[in-house]
């Protein structure tokens, strides 16, 4: 079966995971969110 | 090409794509739906068999074990050190849903420079590249002397031995002036996490200071002095919610963002009102059902900021307590896990010494670390990476089950909720 093009190359998708997972790291690296059952 | 139990899949918030999400690594791609709205499909697509095997989005047998392995190697050597701080034990608020008893006050000297003296034994063993300070209480801000004169070693120890500090705070805000606010910029407090609790009204109904009078003008006239300042911070602009102020969060919501919506830095986070053990708990109402989604959604839909979701979702977000290289010290330096069990003896897991060194009791401190990779239904689960069953050691502790996190039930909202608040997924059209 023929493969459907897309717009991204595996280059790019590695470097687009590199970025999206550092700027998601930047956004959760200062935040505790505190006190009375803080995870449930 | 089977699918990890850890790839999940929502619809996007335009309703347009499919977005594919990796709870492993916080892979996620969003692709055109008439590419591929099924996983089988999405792996025909360009070199896309590749990267979902390089990122791990195709099962594996051991996929369980390695997910758990990473965790236990990232526990042991991986985490910040990290200490709660209660410079002040007592508090000049008496909110109605509060568990603290307030039977002490303010650290003493002779802890403080024990608790110097630890941080400093910890941090030359070479072994942490974070050092992370939450201060808290009571009410830290009535021991800001003790906060400034910590925090100035604390940096100074991190300079030394080249070692990241970073820093919180949670306070009821009424005591953040603005010689507070730069002492406490200048010391790298990086987040504020102040509680509004809806209209003035409702606000002043909850949140009373000890003599029973109103709070809510200074806090938020302290808040908006926090605005006037440039330096890079997040204030986490927090609403206890229950049954009695429901109905008021849509206004509550609308007054925000007249007052901070200029500013993204200051974000709204919902949580519910519990039954947390306080002596007023018989007369609080508390909703049924979490909010903390639905109501996040409606933040976005008055335009106003929100606490970006998608840290519901980030791999690692287990409790402090269960981490081996959190502490929590009390004014005199009593050490604990958890900041909620405050009065709970399996809570009290050591002492500060005033040379800085800890009397632990291990079987104390493992009730906390352990138990959650112990259990092999936590492990087998699809939202292990995220919690490794350690979302919340005391649930487990007073009610002998599993702490799912409510986000595990909404998942598939929440990765919608992301797109929306504009997630940086990796988009296929």
């Amino acid at each position: 079966m023929e493969e459907k093009k897309v717009n991204i190359s595996e280059e790019q998708i590695d470097q687009a995971v590199e970025t999206a997972l550092t700027e998601t790291d930047e956004e959760g690296s200062v935040t505790v969110n505190f006190g009375c059952g803080s995870a449930v | 090409m089977k699918r990890s139990r850890y790839v999940l899949q929502a619809p996007s918030f335009d309703g347009a794509s499919t977005i594919f999400y990796n709870l492993r690594n916080g892979v996620g791609f969003k692709v055109k739906s008439d590419l591929a709205t099924r996983f089988d499909e999405l792996a025909k697509l360009g070199p896309m068999e590749r990267v979902l095997e390089k990122y791990k989005f195709v099962h594996s047998e051991n996929e369980a074990q390695d997910v758990q392995d990473e965790y236990l190697a990232q526990k042991q050597h991986g985490q910040p050190l990290h200490l709660v701080i209660m410079p002040h034990q007592n508090c000049n608020f008496r909110c109605v849903y509060c568990y603290e008893k307030f039977d002490k006050n303010k650290m003493d000297a002779q802890v403080e420079n024990a608790v110097v003296r630890f941080v400093e034994q910890r941090l030359q063993t070479g072994q942490y590249r974070v050092f992370s300070v939450s201060w808290f209480g009571g009410e830290p801000l009535l021991a800001t002397d003790v906060i400034e004169r910590l925090s100035i070693q604390f940096r100074e120890l991190c300079a030394k031995y080249n070692v990241t500090y970073t820093a919180t705070l949670t306070s009821n805000g009424y005591g953040l002036d603005e010689q507070t606010i730069d002492m406490l910029l200048a010391n790298d407090v990086k987040s504020f996490q102040i509680t509004i609790d809806g209209t003035q009204e409702c606000h002043d109904h909850q949140r009373l200071l000890k003599g029973g009078q109103p709070t809510y003008e200074r806090i938020v006239k302290n808040l908006g002095m926090l605005s006037t300042k440039s330096a890079p911070f997040i204030t986490i602009v927090r609403m206890n919610v229950g049954a009695d102020n429901l109905h008021f969060v849509e206004q509550h919501i609308e007054e925000m963002k007249q007052l901070f919506g200029h500013d993204s830095r200051f974000q709204m986070f919902f949580k519910n009102i519990g039954h947390w053990g306080g002596e007023h708990d018989d007369e609080v109402d508390i909703c049924s059902e979490n909010i903390s989604v639905k109501l996040t959604s409606l933040t976005l839909d008055h335009e106003m900021n929100a606490l970006p979701i998608a840290q519901q979702l980030k791999q690692g977000s287990t409790c402090y307590a269960a981490s081996p290289h959190s502490f929590v010290f009390g004014v005199d330096g009593m050490v604990y896990k958890c900041t909620v069990a405050l009065y709970d003896e399996r809570n009290h897991v050591g002492q500060l010494q005033e040379d800085g060194t800890l009397e632990l009791v291990d079987e104390r401190m493992r009730l906390w670390t352990d138990a959650g990779v112990a259990d092999r239904g936590c492990k087998e689960c699809f939202f292990s990476p995220v919690c490794h069953g350690d979302s919340c050691p005391l649930v487990r502790l007073e009610e002998g089950r599993r702490p799912c996190p409510d986000t595990k039930k909404k998942v598939r909202e929440v990765l919608t909720l992301m797109d929306r608040q504009g997630h940086p997924f990796i988009e296929i059209k």
